[in-house]
């Protein structure tokens, strides 16, 4: 009947988010340690122990490797082959027809790595659409709703291009948050250029300089916090850092927004760590129980007032 | 164990005769680690022996003689540790193999735990230290630490209480001692 966390699992959690100190590293080193070091003793390999070693090694050198199995099935050659000459003759036909897939995530922030080895974090309740493989000129993927954030991979040779329905953001390889809200589409430059542009103008973007459309106008401002490019991480740990940060994070993460009743509750200083299992309506608990504030979600605007 | 300069070189290159052979030295006591931390779990075994090798693999730039056995033990562990906390293995398990190891750590001497638990006791006033150590180790009930010490049961009681909350005291920051007190001495 353990109703809290059994104890080892608070150890491999603090682990896990460098919290551990020295006397509890060295429990759970001597713990693990002894295990090691005794893993042989009562084990009991009968006759599948080379079965095993060699399932596992060929499992290992598949994948390092590859090309190794074509030395064992020969015929391969000539169905590769084939399948390059199929390939040949149909690509130039097929490539207007890119399969297009559609990813959305809920209430939980999720990531997905494109064709090309971009790697996307999508917030709570994003939509985003993009091509199985991607054209030979360019590659284009589609931000429908939410929040994202964007490594993108260097390809000199194609352009890539994240459109939304009021902007589009296009670089060559870097990494930038793009975030869609009722009012309006933000850009966040994290490494690297990018540009934005539609149909009422065009603005370069430098690490650290944020886009907004909204009003019918593109406008350039600098950002000196870091949510923007954080809000994905899996362990986020705050200490004494401002109430509004955390917000601002929660904004990206859940794709919700916040508003203070009073602007002065805003900067009291909290301590809160963040792992991948907690979901909005915990870490808001979190919260109240911390700062004493009342959260009151309705839909995605949550209010913060005094309690 | 070592491993020779030439066969890392040969894998720093990308040989993957060479890997085989490091593989091979060191391929069994990963799986018995697994395989005793996961409760005879085979798939899950194989699966974590595959990932550190292919992780390895993917870091042999990194590689250096001397550490290679440590560096596949804590690429074992992070994996380990990591599947306990999805609970993909058996939690109940290895928190019971857990306890037991830190019972038997506590009464070895010569072992760190047991250090630290010593330590912080030997801090504790001499009467309270003795109530303790009566209650705790040789298992007396209060009755009997009242009789043996000429104390009333209140009195001992209260030293008693006040031991354990002196040693909370101490380790103020959830530490490891605190942990271990919790195990042992039902508070």
């Amino acid at each position: 009947m353990k109703l809290t966390k059994h104890i080892l699992r608070k150890l491999v959690d603090k682990f896990f988010t460098n919290k551990i100190n020295d006397n509890e590293q060295a429990v759970l080193d001597g713990f693990v340690r002894s295990e090691y070091d005794t893993a042989l003793d009562n084990i009991s390999f009968t006759t599948d122990k080379e079965h095993t070693r060699d399932a596992i090694w060929s499992t290992i050198e598949n994948t390092i490797n590859p090309t190794a199995k074509l030395r064992y099935l020969p015929y391969l050659n000539y169905v590769a082959a084939a399948v390059i000459v199929v390939a040949l003759i149909c690509v130039p036909f097929l490539r207007n027809h890119e399969k297009m897939l559609t990813y959305s995530t809920g209430a939980a922030i999720d990531s997905i790595q494109l064709a090309d080895g971009s790697q996307i974090f999508l917030g709570a309740n994003t939509t985003l659409e993009y091509p199985e493989q991607f054209d030979r000129k360019q590659r284009v993927v589609f931000l429908k709703t939410g929040n994202a954030f964007f490594q993108v991979h260097r390809d000199v040779s194609k352009p890539f291009m994240v459109k939304s329905e009021e902007l589009t953001t296009q670089v060559l390889g870097t990494s930038f948050n793009v975030r869609i809200t009722d009012s309006a589409t933000a850009v966040t430059v994290a490494t690297g250029k990018v540009n934005i542009s539609n149909a009422k103008g065009s603005v370069d973007l430098l690490p650290n300089e944020k886009g907004v459309w909204a009003n019918n106008t593109i406008t350039k401002e600098n950002v000196d916090d870091a949510e923007f490019k954080n809000w994905f991480k899996p362990y986020l740990s705050f200490k004494g850092v401002t109430l509004k940060s955390v917000t601002d994070l929660l904004e990206y993460k859940f794709n919700v927004r916040f508003e203070y009743t009073q602007e002065s509750i805003n900067d009291q200083k909290v301590n809160i760590y963040i792992t991948p299992e907690d979901s909005l309506p915990e870490i808001l608990n979190n919260l109240e129980f911390i700062t004493q504030l009342k959260f009151n979600s309705n839909d995605q605007l949550i209010t913060v007032k005094n309690n | 164990m070592q491993t020779s300069t030439d066969l890392l070189t040969q894998i720093r290159k990308g040989d993957v005769a060479s890997f085989n052979i490091l593989y091979n030295t060191y391929w069994e006591k990963l799986y018995g680690f697994a395989y005793k931390i996961s409760k005879g779990d085979k798939p899950l075994s194989e699966q974590i022996v595959q990932d550190i090798f292919i992780y390895i693999w993917e870091r042999k730039s990194e590689l250096k003689v001397n550490n290679i056995e440590a560096y596949l033990f804590q690429a074992a562990k992070f994996q380990l540790f990591s599947y306990y906390r999805k609970q993909k293995l058996d939690t109940v398990y290895i928190e019971e193999n857990f306890e037991t190891y830190v019972t038997e750590a506590t009464l070895t001497e010569d072992n760190p735990v047991y250090e630290l638990l010593r330590n912080a006791i030997e801090k504790l006033p001499e009467k309270r230290k003795e109530i303790l150590l009566l209650s705790k180790i040789q298992g007396l009930n209060i009755q009997e630490i009242a009789e043996q010490l000429n104390l009333s049961p209140q009195t001992v009681k209260n030293q008693l209480t006040a031991a354990v909350k002196q040693l909370k005291d101490e380790f103020k920051d959830v530490s490891v001692l605190l942990v271990l007190l919790e195990l042992y001495y039902t508070l």
